[in-house]
């Protein structure tokens, strides 16, 4: 699979190649707002293990970290929240923004993340997980970066 | 020196007036514009000393973070955080006063009873998060849906039209209530205003946007309108009461109804509308909860007062669950859109009940959080009678 940002999907070079995505376009995120959050991708396994997962910490407009940690670690403190879903979920939701330029109206994170079934919200405190509510369009805008 | 506006002030309602030159006269006299005449200005604010009394501080140079100068930056140059208790002034935080200040009975002057940890940034998220209803929603895309969809999507916010009016109408009543030394709390609420504007005007956009119009009222706004208009009213009667019964309770429940929206959303342009108004509902949701964290951490005799909350706690949930969630327009008009036409209402019926334990669970969740446990109390019904 392949996705318009270059680099591997849901790799750590993949979600630094997002950031500078977002990076180039600073009037679109400054127009969406200030987006301060610490967000957390999970990529699972078949046996719904984690395989991977990567910490992003977005700062006024920018990403301005992203990191390979432990999956215990989006649990903790770090972490106001994070999307976990099996590798060929991520992978087929990725596919698809690549291929329409943008998520369709079945394929955006909180409608994915409301049916619960694919992907999942999850996080360590409910006030945590509201950030993704709060600043749901700077995020789902940043996602849909793959596309290039 | 009496001033003007409060001579103005004095003067019964539809009293005689002076005529205009008999005012000019008045105002010849004034000895202090006779003092400006003569060259003799006052300059007291100019010349004092920056200790306070007249003068607040002078020499303070707040510097930008990268988003701008925000309110952080400027409390952090200054030092001039809130303390505990408000003077009864009308003043600014940390500005001077005339020699003889006017008191001012505000009906709010403690920390506690404003106070969240997360208001200050909160203002600014919600300035910087702010969007038009105009602009923002690519209109131009909008799509034809069948007429079922249509008139459930209209019903539904025209149900949402409504709420948004009721938070308006309730929460702005409030912010002259709030001392002048709390500024953030009268901004915050400006700003949550604003987005009870814009989300009215959204709506209501949309519902004459695409075939369909306005659908049918129903009692709960005007029930409750009439009940913010008393003052003694438990539901009311106190900020923390309002706040918790508009903040969490009703937009946590809303939150949800948004939610619920973009996931329903069958068009780019529906999508686009609830996910905005899903951000802004969200950042009043946030208020609210820190706001009772704040309020059961510091307030006085906080046992009877959390005693009272609960109280209020179930009046609120027993009402928004009669009046909202099994009212016939909203949950109908949600089971056509989530089984996608009337011939599926049942299977939209399912997707209704489990978008309600979710709401459920979080606003549960965010309270347990806050200090606040109702689990055992919750008159929210674990599944809805349907």
């Amino acid at each position: 699979m392949t996705s318009a940002v270059g680099a591997q999907p849901l790799t750590k070079a993949w979600f630094d190649d997002m950031a500078a995505a977002m990076q180039a376009d600073p009037d679109r995120y400054r127009r969406l707002g200030m987006n301060d959050a610490r967000v957390g991708f999970r990529v699972d396994g078949e046996d719904g293990s984690p395989e991977a997962a990567i910490l992003l910490g977005f700062r006024d407009f920018e990403c301005t970290s992203v990191e390979e940690v432990d999956a215990q670690r989006l649990d903790g403190p770090d972490c106001d929240y994070y999307l976990a879903a099996d590798r060929r979920d991520w992978e087929d939701l990725i596919a698809h923004v690549v291929e329409k330029g943008r998520a369709d109206p079945s394929h955006t994170l909180n409608t994915l993340v409301l049916a619960d079934d694919r992907v999942h919200l999850r996080g360590a405190t409910q006030l945590g997980m509201d950030t993704f509510y709060r600043l749901n369009a700077s995020l789902q805008a940043f996602f849909e970066e793959c596309a290039g | 020196m009496v001033s003007t506006f409060s001579q103005i002030r004095e003067v019964p309602a539809f009293a005689a007036l002076p005529t205009k030159a008999e005012f000019v006269e008045q105002l010849n006299a004034d000895e202090y514009a006779r003092r400006v005449r003569n060259g003799d200005f006052d300059l007291g604010w100019f010349n004092a000393a920056p200790d306070g009394t007249r003068w607040g501080q002078w020499g303070v140079r707040a510097q930008p973070s990268r988003r701008g100068l925000t309110l952080m930056d400027i409390d952090k140059a200054s030092g001039l955080f809130p303390e505990a208790f408000a003077p009864p002034l009308a003043a600014p935080r940390g500005g001077g006063t005339e020699r003889e200040p006017t008191t001012v009975n505000w009906g709010i002057n403690e920390r506690w009873e404003v106070w969240a940890e997360n208001l200050v940034p909160l203002y600014e998220e919600a300035c910087s998060r702010q969007w038009s209803a105009t602009e923002d929603i690519e209109w131009s895309r909008m799509e034809e849906l069948p007429p079922d969809m249509e008139r459930a999507l209209c019903q539904f916010n025209t149900f949402l039209t409504m709420a948004e009016y009721l938070a308006t109408d309730v929460l702005a009543s409030w912010i002259p209530k709030f001392n002048t030394y709390f500024h953030e709390i009268k901004l915050f609420l400006a700003s949550q205003a604003m987005d009870e504007a814009r989300h009215t005007e959204v709506f209501r956009k949309r519902i004459f946007a695409n075939g369909g119009g306005l659908g049918q009222a129903i009692n709960f706004g005007s029930q409750l309108a009439q009940q913010s208009s008393l003052a003694d009213n438990i539901l009311f009667g106190s900020w923390a009461f309002t706040s918790y019964g508009v903040h969490v309770v009703f937009e946590g429940a809303i939150l949800s109804m948004f939610r619920f929206g973009e996931f329903l959303g069958k068009t780019d342009v529906d999508k686009q509308i609830f996910r905005m108004v899903m951000q802004d509902e969200a950042r009043h949701v946030a208020y609210g909860t820190l706001h009772l964290k704040y309020m059961i951490e510091h307030a006085p005799d906080v046992e009877r007062r959390l005693e009272e909350l609960h109280y209020l706690a179930s009046i609120s949930e027993m009402f928004f669950t009669s009046f909202f969630f099994l009212h016939p327009t909203t949950l109908e008009a949600c089971a056509i859109l989530a089984g996608e036409g009337v011939d599926g209402m049942d299977k939209g019926l399912e997707v209704y009940k489990a978008l309600y334990r979710k709401m459920r669970e979080e606003y549960l969740m965010r309270i347990k959080q806050a200090g606040f446990d109702r689990t055992d109390r919750c008159m929210y019904p674990e599944e809805l009678p349907i």
